[in-house]
């Protein structure tokens, strides 16, 4: 199992059209915090991950994994191909 | 994050202005104490250098890095909280590896017949780490800084 920690921060951020600035308020955050868990360079706390699923409304391994996620048109294929 | 009076620094200035006072209080107290018979210009630049390095050393520490090394933990974030424990870890070793080294030139100096600081001079280096370790934690916090600019 990898070491890293990977994230879609970024993804559900510009989803839901949210600032670097408005998410760090959101979970109490200086927003270069969340510049630095975007592009992997800081692991964060379970309770700053739990934080920040809750903001969007998602499980934490929807946001971070240790395994890199798929892109997001290939999880859409899967899924159609798992529905039928 | 509570606000304190700090000095706004972006890291470059910060990086700049710690080259600024540790070269020029090495120099400063280092020629002080080896001629102690300095007189003239010579003198005076020894004090210039002092002077510049224990001015810089307090705007560092009053810096935005500085105040970040003060703050108490409910002042900052835990990533600012792990940035700064580590840059005391990486104060303490380096302040550790400073005495250990100078004891150790020391002892060797006495031994081999080389120069080594007396009386005053002892006392001015002294001064010197001290005023090196005040600046040293928000200078190792600005030489680590990889926040983008756009971050804030």
């Amino acid at each position: 199992m990898s070491d890293e920690l990977h994230n879609r921060l970024p993804m559900f951020r510009a989803e839901r059209g949210m600032s670097r600035r408005e998410l760090a308020e959101l979970v109490g955050v200086n927003p270069q915090t969340i510049g630095f868990l975007e592009r992997g360079e800081y692991g964060p706390s379970l309770v700053l991950a739990l934080k920040i699923a809750a903001v969007f409304g998602v499980p934490v391994e929807t946001l971070f994994a240790l395994e890199p996620f798929q892109p997001i048109g290939a999880e859409l294929a899967r899924l159609s191909r798992t529905n039928g | 994050m509570t606000k304190t009076f700090s000095i706004p620094l972006q890291a470059p200035r910060a990086r700049a202005l710690s080259v600024l006072v540790y070269s020029s209080l090495a120099v400063g107290y280092l020629a002080d104490a080896a001629f102690p018979d300095l007189e003239g210009p010579l003198f005076a630049l020894t004090g210039v250098l002092k002077l510049t390095g224990l001015v810089g050393a307090a705007a560092l520490f009053l810096s935005n890095y500085g105040q970040q090394s003060q703050m108490g933990d409910s002042a900052l974030d835990e990533r600012e909280r792990d940035e700064r424990n580590r840059a005391y870890v990486a104060t303490h070793q380096i302040m550790l590896g400073c005495l250990f080294a100078f004891f150790i030139y020391g002892l060797v100096a006495e031994a081999a017949g080389l120069w080594r600081p007396q009386g005053e001079g002892a006392l001015d280096m002294l001064s010197a780490f001290a005023i090196g370790s005040m600046a040293l934690p928000g200078a190792i916090l600005a030489w680590r800084d990889r926040a983008l600019p756009d971050e804030g």
